[in-house]
């Protein structure tokens, strides 16, 4: 492509070349003196700001670019001239009426003898960028949403398969859901199997106590199934006082454990 | 204001919140409470928050202090149909409300009371309090 | 924006049904809807308590990309002598449990208090949706 081009233009100028890329690059591109006036912009930047170059020039930068995200001294391109170093920031700059999500670099302008003399600013609309971030985060949620599902293992007894971290973000959702759960089905019991999960910590310790004083305060009785010997060992050993929970090696006495209670409030031992 | 009503049914009072509770109403509740146990020597009562769209740090207080007066009284206060959402809130804030039972409904706070009286009563008394709840005595609405 | 007259207890009764249902004109969930009542039903009884009355200002705020529920209290009471400790949760120098600012605090995204001894205190509280 390149060999293709010089070949082309090669009775051209490079002069020419320069500047129909200058004029052709789609993002906003603008030089200013070390004052942050405005002494060139591109097209782009021209029209991000709605004005000729002609209007621009001699202009303070900040006033075509304006962001309230940064301070008169704390601006990218007077950061990258006082410490001659490339700046990146993530601001928000006014295009028009609109705010809009950026990422602005800012470099040092030299002169042949490396003295600085300027700056040089571009600016990258990231907004599609941070909407679709923002569709993969919400796609991860749903895939953890479908991860923990609430099950009906008996008559008034409810189960919870946790499989993976427990962060608190998840011990939120899960504890929600659970809840509500209770409370529509009027279930006694909540099991919490947590064989699929790896790490027993301190922290997810706490979600489950927590979760458990949930289910209390509405009524019902949380057990704590599929503690493995390495869990066991990992509670006693972090000193994790499990003592408020019920809980059981497996599914299974969990379940029995649970049908004892709901059994006995019955009066059908 | 209106009264919240307190009914009795056997050695049970029920208090069925259905108001938005402000915080003097709450303080009168727990008095009234207090008062009724006192004249009719019940062993339990529920009181029932399925009403309630939120618990603040007062009305926490108040019910979990009620909870702890009544004991001193000897009576077990179960508090029923606490939202999830409400319970969630609770916790986040902070709060336990201590010395205070919970069950999902009347009817589940009842199954569980029942197993404990039961317990302690024999099986004439028993059967006498099993035909008391399915109504023949006509309750007693709150007078005070 | 909606201004809430803060004087009588049953003023923060008013408070809190009206924060919730800003929240749930904005589509909050239940959870956060609750979240929001609970914060201002506790900041509104600081406001009725401790600074002897005062006013709520309750309005919708919104960025790029989120919707969310804008309260300021203000009172002309007598301040807060020590916020750090006011904040810590269990202190109380009133009737309640010590739980209505560290809890609102916890509740609430953000949450900025100011305050000066004789000359009140002001509360700014945001909950996103």
């Amino acid at each position: 492509m390149i060999e293709k081009c010089s070949t082309l233009e090669a009775t051209e100028s490079s002069e020419l070349l320069k500047s129909l890329a200058m004029n052709q690059i789609p993002m906003p591109f603008v030089v200013v003196d070390k004052a942050s006036k405005i002494t060139y912009m591109n097209p782009a930047a021209c029209k991000w700001a709605r004005k000729d170059l002609k209007e621009a020039i001699g202009v303070m930068c900040f006033s075509l670019f304006p962001s309230p995200d940064c301070t008169l001294e704390g601006r990218p391109v007077s950061e990258a001239m006082k410490y001659d170093r490339t700046v990146i920031k993530q601001i928000r700059v006014q295009r028009g009426n609109e705010m809009v999500q950026t990422d602005f670099t800012a470099a040092p302008l030299k002169d042949d003898k490396g003295k600085v003399i300027g700056g040089l600013e571009f600016v990258v609309d990231i907004t599609d960028r941070l909407d679709a971030e923002s569709r993969a985060q919400q796609l991860r949620m749903e895939i953890l949403e479908l991860s923990t599902p609430v099950l009906s293992l008996w008559d008034s007894i409810l189960c919870i398969p946790l499989i993976g971290t427990l962060d608190s973000k998840r011990t939120q959702d899960v504890m929600e859901k659970a809840l509500v759960r209770l409370a529509e089905e009027k279930a006694r019991v909540i099991v919490i199997d947590i064989t699929g999960v790896p790490v027993i910590d301190t922290m997810v310790a706490n979600h489950l106590i927590r979760m458990s004083s949930a289910v209390k305060l509405m009524g019902g009785d949380c057990i704590l199934t599929g503690i493995s010997p390495a869990t066991a060992k990992t509670i006693v050993h972090l000193g994790i006082n499990l003592s408020s929970i019920s809980t059981c090696a497996s599914l299974s006495q969990g379940l029995e454990k649970g049908m004892k209670i709901v059994n006995k409030e019955r009066g059908t031992q | 204001m209106e009264q919240i009503p307190i009914l009795k049914i056997g050695p049970v009072l029920i208090v069925t919140i259905q108001t938005e509770l402000h915080d003097r109403k709450a303080e009168e509740l727990q008095e009234a409470i207090l008062r009724r146990i006192q004249k009719t020597g019940a062993s339990v009562v529920t009181v029932d928050i399925t009403a309630l769209e939120i618990v603040d740090s007062f009305i926490g207080r108040v019910l979990s202090e009620t909870a702890r007066m009544a004991k001193i009284m000897d009576t077990r206060v179960v508090l029923v149909g606490m939202r999830p959402a409400v319970t969630i809130t609770l916790l986040e804030m902070g709060l336990e409300l201590e010395g205070i039972d919970s069950a999902i409904d009347i009817e589940d706070g009842l199954k569980k009371l029942g197993f404990e009286l039961r317990k302690i009563e024999s099986p004439e008394t028993r059967s006498e309090r099993e035909t008391m709840l399915a109504g023949e005595e006509a309750p007693d609405y709150g007078d005070d | 924006m909606e201004m809430i007259e803060i004087h009588i207890e049953s003023d923060i009764v008013r408070a809190r049904q009206a924060a919730r249902s800003l929240a749930e004109s904005l589509g909050f969930s239940i959870l956060s809807k609750t979240r929001v009542a609970t914060a201002v039903s506790e900041l509104a009884r600081n406001t009725f308590t401790y600074g002897g009355g005062g006013s709520m200002k309750l309005e919708k705020i919104s960025d790029r990309t989120r919707v969310g529920v804008h309260c300021i209290f203000v009172d002309k009471g007598p301040g807060i002598e020590d916020i750090v400790k006011a904040m810590t949760p269990g202190y109380t120098t009133g009737k309640g449990l010590g739980f209505g600012l560290s809890g609102s605090k916890r509740l609430m995204d953000d949450f900025k208090i100011e305050s000066e001894v004789g000359n009140g205190t002001r509360i700014e509280v945001i909950k996103w949706k």
